[in-house]
């Protein structure tokens, strides 16, 4: 049998259910690989193995006596630290909450829990979900499991770097400018921002009200649909469309986003267009697609963050400057001198934005773009960082609140994943699962791991 | 620091951070310049914005 570990979601939750395996073998093979490669990846910042072992042990007995309750009994599923988890604190990765502890679950762990996972650990983010990869702070920054010289993505960073390591086989991301979808681009795993307001966001630290989506990252698309099903409370099944298909579907392919707007390494760019071919050769309908450009999605995106960021860090930002990693500070800084008509002027093109994503789908069923347009850069090259992080495209759908996901398309010649990104029109997840887990047959590169065990 | 920044970190209760991290406040001032600059305006008086509860909700 394959190490426990390196299963996917699907398949340790089908062995579960089949009493094959044990939560508490799969457990405790997780724990044995965190402890074999987190010294080199920084993934999690706090362990709560005791707690998950005891829940692991409280779902083997209740699945032995009546079966699962869910598709995620027995799962180990790992939190980024800025979602609350009962008794244990919220750091966000920050000095300034060293000394928080959470009262009671966030929402969306709440329902995880009643689905019976467990919560092995918190993991790394970039400070307050927007400051990193920074090494001026209290937890060294995550690593990037296929070259750990190399960033994560982020600012979901941890969350990213464990499901690729199998340390875990799935965890939670938080998404406001891209913060799922960067990281799983980057780690070469399923990334999924579902629509604005389907995850409940109480007892996640926010960093943009109007922008923050909570979501899944895992190794296979099919792992992100059985994530969404209890994320989602249940709202319907996502894994219903999954094996459907792709002929006949209308798919927009964004491609002045990567080719104009922010012109793609040339790596990333054949990777892009070596997806669309395979999506035509499994009989999708490719169209090109012309939206506003990206930066103008940037712009209203940054303003909208900042003016709403503001009031979550006005007062540290006044009292306790110090206190922030040097990058969260500027980012966060410009918040405080935006006059109010610049945040309604962004507010209104917001509306226009959002309307030409939605006149786009009458026309399509799905759209196909770029996620970032470069693979990750060294950590330690600051330079490269700065000029690399805006290069996205994943900004327009934290404006227009449309469900998005991100996944592998392919290796670069230095060996770190290149990536694109599927859009639906809202609450469409299934349609989008399907196109995803679609692509995902077609080009089957998460079969690929990163090479730490070499 | 020139006055007119200064003016801006006082009117923003910023000073004592201003003092300690001049240069954040200027990129702060200089970043937000460069996205005001990429954001159409318009005076188009019927343009509203999309409240959040007209936003997409489960």
């Amino acid at each position: 049998m394959t190490a426990p570990h390196q299963m996917t979601l699907a398949e340790a939750s089908g062995l579960i259910a089949a009493r094959q395996l044990s939560p508490v073998e799969l457990l405790a093979d997780c724990a044995a690989r965190i402890a074999a490669v987190e010294p080199r990846l920084n993934a999690f910042i706090r362990m709560t193995l005791p707690e998950a072992e005891a829940a692991a042990r409280d779902a083997e007995a209740e699945i032995t006596r009546n079966g699962p309750r869910s598709a995620l009994h027995g799962i180990p599923i790992g939190l980024k630290d800025i979602i609350d988890l009962a008794g244990h604190p919220t750091t966000c990765h920050s000095r300034l909450r060293l000394d928080h502890k959470a009262e009671r679950d966030a929402a969306v762990v709440t329902l995880l829990r009643e689905a019976g996972a467990v919560f092995p650990g918190k993991l790394a983010t970039h400070e307050f979900a927007i400051g990193g990869p920074a090494f001026d702070l209290p937890f060294p920054p995550a690593r990037n499991p296929w070259n750990t010289a190399h960033h994560p993505g982020g600012s979901s960073s941890g969350s990213g770097a464990a499901v690729a390591a199998r340390m875990v086989p799935a965890a939670l991301g938080t998404d406001t400018g891209g913060s799922v979808r960067h990281p799983a681009s980057h780690c070469g795993i399923v990334g999924l921002k579902p629509t604005y307001g389907l995850v409940p966001r109480e007892g996640v630290f926010p960093l943009a009200f109007s922008l923050d989506h909570v979501g899944p990252l895992t190794r296979m698309v099919r792992d992100s649909a059985l994530m969404l099903n209890v994320m989602s409370c249940g709202r319907e099944d996502y894994t219903r469309d999954l094996g459907l298909g792709l002929k006949g579907l209308r798919i927009g392919f964004v491609r002045h986003f990567h080719e104009t707007d922010i012109p793609a390494n040339a790596e990333m760019a054949a990777a892009l267009e070596e997806g669309a071919r395979l999506l035509a050769a499994e009989g999708a309908i490719l169209t090109n697609v012309t939206l506003p450009k990206l930066s103008e999605f940037a712009a209203v995106n940054r303003i909208v963050l900042y003016a709403e960021s503001s009031v979550v860090h006005e007062q540290w930002l006044t009292t306790r400057p110090d206190e922030y990693a040097n990058v969260t500070r500027r980012r966060l800084l410009p918040g405080l001198f935006l006059p109010a008509v610049d945040y309604m002027h962004a507010a209104r093109r917001r509306t226009q934005l959002i309307a030409a994503i939605e006149a786009a789908f009458a026309e399509v069923d799905v759209l196909l773009s770029a996620s970032s347009m470069d693979p990750a850069c060294r950590i330690d090259d600051k330079e490269e960082l700065e000029r690399t992080y805006p290069r996205q495209a994943r900004t327009p759908f934290n404006v227009s609140g449309h469900p998005a996901i991100t996944l592998m398309s392919g290796l670069s010649s230095g060996g770190m994943p290149l990536s694109l990104q599927f859009v639906a029109p809202c609450f469409r997840e299934a349609l989008l699962l399907r196109v995803a887990h679609g692509f995902e047959r077609a080009a089957p590169w998460a079969d690929r791991a990163p090479p730490l065990d070499g | 620091m020139d006055d007119a920044t200064q003016a801006l970190a006082k009117a923003a209760g910023l000073e004592a951070t201003a003092a300690r991290f001049p240069d954040d406040v200027r990129e702060a001032l200089a970043t937000l310049a460069r996205h005001k600059a990429a954001l159409p305006r318009t005076s188009d008086p019927r343009l509203e914005p999309t409240p959040f509860h007209q936003a997409p909700r489960a």
